[in-house]
């Protein structure tokens, strides 16, 4: 909802007849009356627009004494000369009135629609996300109690496999968590970049170290050019993104799969790929991937949906782009896969460093 | 039991937390004993002498990274602050502010004792008679300035140097951006990472099998870097 009209917004409001005002007196003469009128009309939208409700009467009444005032003769009186004066100005006062009332009215429905949009986010999410998280505490709480049933002893072997699930199912629930924290924080505009110089390398070499056990045998293949400059970025946000892009490139491809992570910089851009050989996208879904909810057709059960949309959210917060494609868009049978790719800016230049007595060869983009 | 073995205070309010330390603690060998609030941490720091503390920075009754300074005023006792991932801002702070090292939840077994037994390492300093520090397929001579990857020597910069032999100080440990940067390049430069991230990379394109998979140079991101110490006993 908009704040009550502050008293700069009717200093506002007066500013704008008067300008109008002063405009309409240097055309005095040269116009017809009809559209000085048209002019004060449209100054009083305008206060309406930025200002609400108060303001735009005040401007409806100023507009009305300001026309009278200066283009009704006998000029620079409120007397009226001509009876029909009267008409234009009521007319016009009203005018002015309904004009800024639809346009107030028309910008709170439409913050209303906003309200009921958000609303209907926050339900979708709080089922999902109750879902999502009762299902890993389900199988952890009945794993326990199992284990806790003194009445019935269970063989070694099924008491390891009760003590995996709740081990793994612990795992997820951790990742969901950290997913929703991720979203919440991307959702609320609130990612506070902070930007430095850093190595690509670096940042995919973190993520893969958290990855270990999600990737499992797939192979991954990194691609990036010996002499990539360092990019400017959020390095704990960016190794979150390629965490996400790979975990979901994991749950959609089998154990087989080989993923490629490739990067390229041009002038002022860096291109990165992540791409696997897998089933590829569904056709039609390629834009969809990014939204929130949004899951593949198998509605793989660990996740809720966020991973991409997360991405998006820091890569854009980055002022880069992100997209997918299936690398075979003509939907071969065999060998489809999918793209994951996205763009980083990269502005200025790292300060040089200093230089070094009787150093080696660098194999990383250091200055010489 | 005997005095012998070392004393861990866990400085935590959740009784879970606490009941899961104690539990895994004593099995391997350590005595626990424990705080569920910064005023009684800090007076069982003062009465029993621990070897090392683990402090939860989400305690009720206090910042830990104020209790941190307190106890650094007096003891140089290891501590192991425990946080959330999204704490990136307090880790920093609390080790700014005199922690050694830091434990994210959850975190598993493995984990903990990797952390308490580093912790530990930095209370003694490492005996002079073992000079050579074997980590994989790397071999690090520190008396004598050399470093060998299977057989064949590798060449450092004094700065790659410098830079390793800090992180082999603090084996195990996580060494902070800043303290890398003004140890190395001294405080002027304490803000220039990039510098750090430079060198690491080189660092790991001479030592590491895989540089953009390291095992040994690892990233904490957002915070500093850590060389892996080899499993323990």
């Amino acid at each position: 909802m908009r704040p009550r009209p502050r008293s700069l917004d009717y200093v506002f409001s007066v500013f704008i007849v008067s300008a109008e005002t002063a405009v309409g007196l240097v055309m005095r003469g040269r116009t017809e009356l009809t559209e000085i009128v048209m002019v004060y009309l449209l100054g009083v939208v305008f206060v309406a627009s930025r200002c609400g409700r108060g303001p735009a009467v005040l401007a409806s009444t100023l507009s009305v004494l300001a026309f009278n005032f200066g283009f009704v003769p006998p000029y620079y009186t409120l007397a009226v000369s001509e009876l029909r004066f009267l008409g234009t100005f009521a007319v016009m006062f009203v005018v002015g009135l309904v004009v800024s009332d639809l346009y107030v009215r028309l910008r709170e429905q439409s913050e209303v629609a906003l309200r009921v949009q958000r609303e209907e986010l926050r339900n979708v999410l709080l089922s999902s996300v109750s879902h999502d998280l009762r299902t890993p505490l389900t199988a952890i709480t009945g794993a326990a109690s199992a284990l806790l049933d003194e009445t019935r002893p269970l063989p070694e072997p099924t008491k390891r496999d009760l003590l995996q699930t709740i081990s793994a199912e612990a795992q997820r629930l951790n990742r969901l968590v950290r997913n929703l924290l991720d979203m919440t924080r991307v959702l609320a505009g609130g990612l506070q970049l902070r930007k430095e110089w850093v190595p690509l390398e670096e940042v995919i070499g973190s993520a893969l170290n958290r990855l270990e056990s999600i990737l499992g045998p797939r192979r991954v293949v990194i691609d990036l050019p010996a002499e990539l400059p360092l990019v400017p970025m959020d390095g704990v946000l960016m190794e979150q993104v390629y965490f996400n892009i790979l975990e979901n490139s994991s749950k959609y491809t089998p154990e087989t799969a080989t993923l490629e992570i490739r990067a390229r910089a041009a002038p002022g851009m860096l291109t990165v790929a992540v791409s696997d050989d897998g089933p590829g996208l569904p056709p039609g879904s390629e834009d969809k991937v990014f939204d929130q909810f949004f899951r593949g057709p198998e509605r793989r059960r660990d996740g809720v949906g966020l991973g991409l949309a997360i991405c998006r959210g820091i890569v854009v917060a980055h002022g880069g782009v992100i997209t997918a494609a299936n690398r075979r868009p003509d939907g071969a049978a065999q060998g489809r896969g999918a793209v994951i790719g996205f763009t980083l800016p990269i502005s200025g230049v790292p300060k040089a460093l200093p230089s070094e007595p009787a150093r080696e060869p660098s194999p990383h983009g250091a200055p010489p | 039991m005997t005095p012998q073995e070392p004393l861990v205070l866990v400085i935590d309010d959740e009784f879970p937390l606490r009941q899961f330390l104690h539990a895994t603690l004593t099995s391997h060998g350590y005595r626990v004993s424990e705080a569920a609030t910064l005023g009684e941490g800090l007076r069982r720091c003062a009465q029993e002498s621990p070897d090392v503390v683990l402090l939860d920075l989400g305690l009720p009754d206090g910042d830990g990274t104020e209790l941190t300074q307190r106890i650094r005023q007096w003891s140089s006792v290891p501590i192991v602050v425990l946080s959330a991932r999204e704490q990136e801002a307090d880790k920093i702070r609390s080790l700014d502010a005199g922690a050694d090292d830091y434990l994210t939840k959850p975190f598993g077994v493995g984990e903990l004792l990797a952390r308490i037994r580093a912790a530990l390492r930095h209370r003694v300093p490492r005996p002079a008679e073992d000079p050579v520090l074997t980590l994989e397929d790397v071999r690090i001579d520190i008396a004598n300035r050399q470093i060998f990857r299977s057989a064949a020597e590798v060449h450092l910069t004094p700065i790659e140097w410098n830079l390793l032999s800090l992180l082999v100080q603090n084996l195990g440990r996580v060494v902070t951006h800043r303290q890398l940067l003004t140890s190395v390049w001294g405080t002027q430069q304490a803000g220039e990472v990039h510098y750090l991230r430079v060198y690491m990379a080189q660092l790991r394109h001479k030592l590491e099998q895989d540089p953009a998979r390291p095992r040994l140079f690892l990233t904490e991101a957002g915070i500093g870097y850590r060389l892996k110490a080899p499993p323990g006993p």
